[in-house]
């Protein structure tokens, strides 16, 4: 057994409620073992106290229970140890970068270790060549992308050779080809099986092949569900539900067809579409009529001070009221530019932008709109400048779930809560148009849900609702429109099924959500299987709905 | 510990002998003075009849308050060393209060220079070396011969004395504290000297501008009050981690980012940023980094711009300076302290509200459970 | 920046530091000058584009203008006033000390760059670490903490982004100054988290821990490196005597 929780209790300093409540959990030796729970500080807090951090490194209220890992009570044990034995990797790839070029970011643990330097450079090649990073990756960390500076850091963890690893929710914040990037790198370590793994991550579906066990946290930090995937997902599915966890769409799937084997990767549930779809459920698509248009954007183009070459050009775009766009492209693409310029806060270099002035922009971090000292007073900020208040601040606050913080300081909540505070902030105006940059990040299912319904409800008010999103799955489901870009000009306009059935997906950073994935897949073998490209739209064309918004 | 300890003790013993020596060398260059002891106490009441009479007299007032502070250190540092007692808090706070005593002595140094009028003498000319005395002439060709040379380097060496004398009561703290130097502490004074270099090197285009426009109506007037905004960066450091040393790192490594940022004072830019940090240092440690009210920070802030006077005064010329416009800039500095620790102060507060200080000294007083 | 480059940072700092502590006993305005030819002589020669040393100059000689005004004018009366200026009385000796002041300032300048145009900041903190004993515990973080400031500039302008968003216009200096205020607090506030994030990453790699640390780049001194101590030595001593040649040196000690 490599690690074993015994009435663990963990309560983070400034907060009341504890992370982690009597936490029994062991976690063998070899095995991968997958981590879930809902949004708040458990999953991490349990990494953070597996690698030593918690207590050694950062403040914590070790309440009760003790943590024993590699046969060590973590408390005792001393921090360079257990750094040693378990290396983590937490999800935002630049906070974890500690030096300015590849190599030497990859030693760092191994100058700590106080290796010599000629085995420094054994273990340098070694660890890049199990994360994927060959000669041709880039000296300088500032020039890698996302996925890169991911497996970048998991090199420097591997370098040390610790017995095991934790990957703590990894893909976050990248976008999909950079998250499959990092997942392809985990994969394969997983198969060769030469250590632990504990794996936190939403995105489940590629992870469905490696993983042997899992274990589900509850709400209040205790552990509710414990089993292998296919028990776990197939079987307990209401309970994940109702503990409002993200689970593996293709699980999904294969529930809504009435399957009761899980499928482990797109192929088997493609073998399960041609197997069990009832050949003639499909979607009919209604052409709604466009609203009023209430930004427009004529061949616009900016470019920032100091850059050579355009952050958005060329662009010319409507926003319709009562209708949902994504605007999704890969990092860099122009998105959020192209989302300040629809809202009016960046005048464009060239072109024009007839905006709407009762528009309200949430930022994808949500700390940099934060402007008064309460959470209170944070929704209600639009009143006090004097903006004409449509919904009840207080009834927002609850509806989102935040009544209980409303004194608190608004940048002491958590990130989710963060978020939550900022979309609030932004509907208290009922604004004409709502813009919202990444508002999904990171979120649990719960909240999704949340702001999924949310927006569905701006929309039928008549807002126009712009989403700038790396989430595909999200945009399977919610959006009316899809707008892709690359380098800075828009690519493609139009249905997001339409979209999905495009071959040059990766030119925009995004990949086909599992779902689409799998009836794609299916597709090419029987021509009768629809095009469907999420959940909902499937669960809506077996219960015979003829229509659907398109 | 143990041995720690008497190290520092000897170095702050060390230190306050310097500064008194110090004391000594400017006398050299004088006309008319000898090391004899007699001619030492009857120059105190000439000096006192002569105030009125201008020259270097005002000087020579405040540089018997600076070998009155050193002696004061130096028998507190022997008598407790002779008394070979265990560390007591008290006493290590009275070896940095006399310390930091020394420093303000700086002030009566140039207060009096200013207040009392005269001129110093500036010698372009390859000088006439001023003493009939052919002992005191080789030493005095080796120091130098223009009167406010001498003190220059006797300002010097007190302010290596006082600063020696200073870190050595700052290393006297025994290591009582609930815990020691935590990598997040020193990457909190990195990024806080990160963000403020780089304030601080974006502030300098309009600083430029403001100060080219006041230098023609107030000389360097209105430097200096623009000056105090280089000493938040330390003050900040050291209210946040409460430790030793945290206000020192702190503003010497914002000067450390400035440069590297390629501000174009250079190098000696740390320099600064050292002399800068050490007034806040020494007035946290005159409390032993207990009290951290307003009253703290505003002393600190007024202490981090009179101890950086002395090496400011020789790295800006302003010995070239008339003694009223000098008077006036002193005065300027002390307001310009002042502000910045209380903005320093208001400030971490602030922060400190939103949570993200919670794992720190500053941040734990003032947890809001959520 | 070829050989400029490959010399050990600590060296060239220590280089540019002295010069810079020399400079400063020098009062007149003639001997900086040579100091500064030098300056722009070895930025040229470690490959700087005369474009950027020009445009470098700029701020420089502004803030030169005005010690030599402030000196020229409020200097103690040195001998008669040989301009008058309106109500202002400006002195010769005055004048001289200012110009002396203001070109040592560019001098310094110009090397300081050029310090920092020609040193990678790795190398320069391992150097300092190996050469300085400087705390790896104090190097380190702040080499984490330079590569983050790209991030903390981006992030200033999109908080002011964010509160023209939000709609909030600053009316009158007041509102200004709260609001510059507010922007710094979320500034540092995100910064103190980023740094907390930064040390968890060091920490889980054994930074804390580490005693017997060792270094995966080289730090060795070279013959180049003595040839360049040297080198420079040699050179302001050179420079020194051909100011003093020139009758024109002065310096604090007369």
């Amino acid at each position: 057994m490599f690690a074993r929780a015994q009435s663990l209790t963990i309560r983070h300093v400034g907060r009341k409620r504890p992370a982690l409540q009597d936490l029994d959990l062991e976690w063998e030796e070899g095995e991968r073992l997958l981590l879930l729970g809902p949004s708040g500080a458990g999953k991490s807090t349990f990494a953070l106290c597996l690698d030593g951090l918690i207590p050694h490194a950062l403040d914590a209220h070790w309440e009760s229970g003790t943590l024993t890992v590699g046969s060590r009570d973590t408390r005792s044990a001393s921090l360079a140890e257990l750094t040693q034995d378990t290396g983590v990797l937490f999800q935002d790839p630049e906070t974890q970068l500690v030096m300015l070029e590849t190599d030497d970011e990859i030693a760092f643990g191994l100058e700590n270790l106080g290796l010599p330097r000629h085995e420094m450079h054994e273990r340098v090649a070694e660890a890049r060549a199990s994360t994927g990073l060959g000669p041709a990756t880039p000296r300088r960390l500032d020039a890698l992308s996302g996925g890169t500076k991911q497996r970048v850091t998991l090199a420097s963890l591997l370098a040390m050779r610790p017995r095991a690893l934790v990957l703590d929710e990894p893909t976050a914040n990248l976008d999909p080809l950079a998250a499959r990037e990092v997942v392809t790198a985990f994969a394969a370590l997983a198969t060769r099986r030469e250590r632990s793994f504990l794996v936190i991550e939403h995105h489940l579906d590629p992870l469905l092949r490696f993983i042997d066990r899992v274990a589900v946290l509850g709400d209040d930090g205790r552990l509710a569900l414990l089993g292998d995937p296919e028990s776990v997902f197939m079987g307990r599915a209401s309970d994940l539900d109702r503990l409002g966890i993200w689970q593996p769409e293709l699980a999904e799937l294969a529930r809504v067809v009435g399957a009761e084997q899980m499928p482990r990767d797109v192929d088997e549930a493609a073998a399960l579409l041609i197997d069990r779809w009832p050949r003639g459920a499909a979607v009919q698509r209604e052409e709604r009529a466009p609203g009023r248009i209430t930004v427009a954007a004529h061949d616009v183009a900016h470019r920032y001070r100091g850059d050579d070459h355009d952050a958005v050009s060329g662009v010319s775009l409507d926003l319709y009221e009562g209708e949902i766009s994504a605007i999704v492209g890969a990092n860099g693409a122009g998105k959020s530019t192209l989302g300040l310029l629809l809202a009016g806060v960046l005048r464009p270099s060239r072109g024009t932008v007839a905006v709407s002035d009762d528009v309200a922009y949430v930022f994808q971090y949500p700390e940099r709109g934060f402007l008064a000292t309460t959470v209170r007073n944070e929704v209600r900020y639009g009143a006090t400048i004097g903006r004409r208040i449509a919904r009840d601040p207080d009834a927002l606050l609850e509806r989102f779930g935040l009544a209980r913080l409303a004194e608190a300081n608004p940048h002491s909540l958590s990130h989710g809560e963060k978020r939550r505070l900022s979309v609030a902030s932004a509907l208290v105006t009922s604004p004409t148009v709502l813009i919202l940059d990444e508002p999904t990040f990171g979120q649990d299912l719960r909240n999704t849900r949340e702001l999924v319904t949310i927006l569905r409800e701006e929309r039928d008010r008549g807002t126009a609702v712009v989403l700038i999103t790396h989430d595909v799955s999200l945009v399977a489901e919610v959006a009316d429109r899809a707008i892709a870009m690359a380098g800075g000009t828009i690519g493609f306009a139009g249905r997001p099924d339409e979209l999905f059935e495009r071959s040059d997906l990766a030119r925009f950073g995004l990949t086909l959500p599992p779902v689409a994935s799998a009836f794609a897949r299916a597709r090419e073998r029987d021509q009768a299987i629809p095009p469907l490209t999420g959940l909902g739209a499937a669960r809506v064309a077996l219960a015979g709905r003829e229509t659907v918004r398109a | 510990m143990n041995r720690s300890f008497s190290v520092a003790r000897a170095v702050a013993l060390v230190g306050a002998l310097v500064a008194l020596g110090a004391f000594f060398l400017p006398w050299v260059t004088y006309t008319q003075r000898s090391f004899s002891g007699a001619d030492l106490a009857s120059t105190l009441s000439p000096a006192l009849a002569a105030v009125k009479a201008g020259g270097i007299k005002g000087l020579d007032l405040g540089l018997w308050a600076v070998a009155l502070a050193a002696a004061l250190a130096a028998i507190f540092i022997l008598a407790s060393w002779v008394r070979a007692a265990d560390p007591r808090e008290g006493r290590y706070r009275l070896w940095a209060a006399a310390a930091a005593i020394t420093g303000l002595a700086f002030a009566v140094l140039f207060l009096a220079s200013g207040l009392l009028g005269g001129t110093p003498d500036i010698n372009f000319a390859p000088a006439a070396i001023r003493t009939d005395n052919a002992v005191k002439a080789t030493v005095a060709k080796a120091i130098g011969a223009g009167d406010f040379v001498g003190i220059g380097i006797g300002v010097y060496l007190a302010i290596a004395g006082f600063a020696v004398a200073a870190i050595g009561a700052i290393l006297a703290r025994p290591a009582t504290d609930e815990r020691t130097w935590r990598t997040q502490d020193y990457v909190l004074l990195a990024v806080l000297a990160v963000v403020f270099g780089a304030i601080y090197w974006a502030w300098l285009g309009p600083y430029l501008g403001i100060e080219t426009i006041l230098a023609g109506v107030s000389a360097q007037l209105g430097q200096e009050l623009l000056f105090g905004l280089w000493y938040v960066s330390g003050l900040l450091g050291g209210y946040i981690i409460r430790r030793p040393g945290a206000a020192f790192l702190s503003e010497t490594l914002a000067a450390f980012a400035e440069v590297l940022l390629g501000a174009p004072a250079g190098p000696v830019l740390i320099v600064t940023g050292f002399m800068q940090a050490l007034g806040p240092e020494l007035t946290f440690a005159a409390t032993g980094y207990r009290r951290w009210g307003w009253g703290t920070m505003a002393v600190a802030g007024a202490a981090a711009g009179i101890v950086a006077l002395p090496w400011n005064w020789l790295r800006l010329g302003y010995f070239a300076l008339d003694p009223g416009v000098m008077l006036g800039l002193f005065i300027t500095r002390v307001i310009a302290g002042i502000l910045a620790g209380l903005a320093a102060k208001a400030i971490g507060d602030l922060v400190a509200a939103t949570g993200s200080l919670n794992y720190f000294a500053l941040g734990r007083e003032r947890v809001r459970e959520v | 920046m070829s050989a400029l480059t490959r010399r050990d940072p600590t060296m060239k700092l220590a280089v540019v530091l002295a010069i810079s502590l020399l400079l400063i006993l020098i009062v007149d305005p003639v001997t900086p000058a040579l100091f500064l030819a030098l300056a722009i002589a070895v930025a040229l020669a470690g490959g700087a584009r005369p474009r950027t040393i020009a445009r470098a100059l700029v701020p420089l000689t502004v803030l030169g203008v005005g010690f030599v005004w402030s000196n020229a004018v409020f200097a103690a009366t040195q001998g008669p006033a040989t301009w008058t200026i309106g109500p202002f009385h400006a002195s010769e000796s005055g004048l001289r000390f200012g110009l002396a002041i203001a070109i040592r300032g560019i001098a310094i300048g110009i090397l300081s760059l050029t310090f920092v145009w020609s040193t990678d900041p790795t190398d320069l903190v391992v150097s300092l670490i190996r050469h300085t004993r400087l705390p790896f515990r104090v190097g380190y973080p702040v080499l984490a903490a330079y590569r983050f400031l790209p991030f903390f500039t981006d992030e200033y302008a999109q908080v002011r982004l964010a509160r023209r968003v939000r709609g909030a216009r600053p009316r009158g200096p007041l509102d200004r100054v709260r609001e510059a205020v507010g922007e710094l607090v979320t500034l540092l506030s995100d910064a103190t988290r980023r740094a907390t994030q930064i040390a968890i990453a060091m920490d889980a790699r054994g930074f804390a821990s580490a005693t017997e640390r060792t270094y995966y780049r080289e730090a060795r001194l070279a013959w180049g490196d003595a040839l360049f101590i040297i080198g420079a030595a040699v050179t302001t001593t050179a420079l020194l005597l051909l100011s003093a040649w020139m009758g024109a040196l002065r310096t604090v000690l007369g």
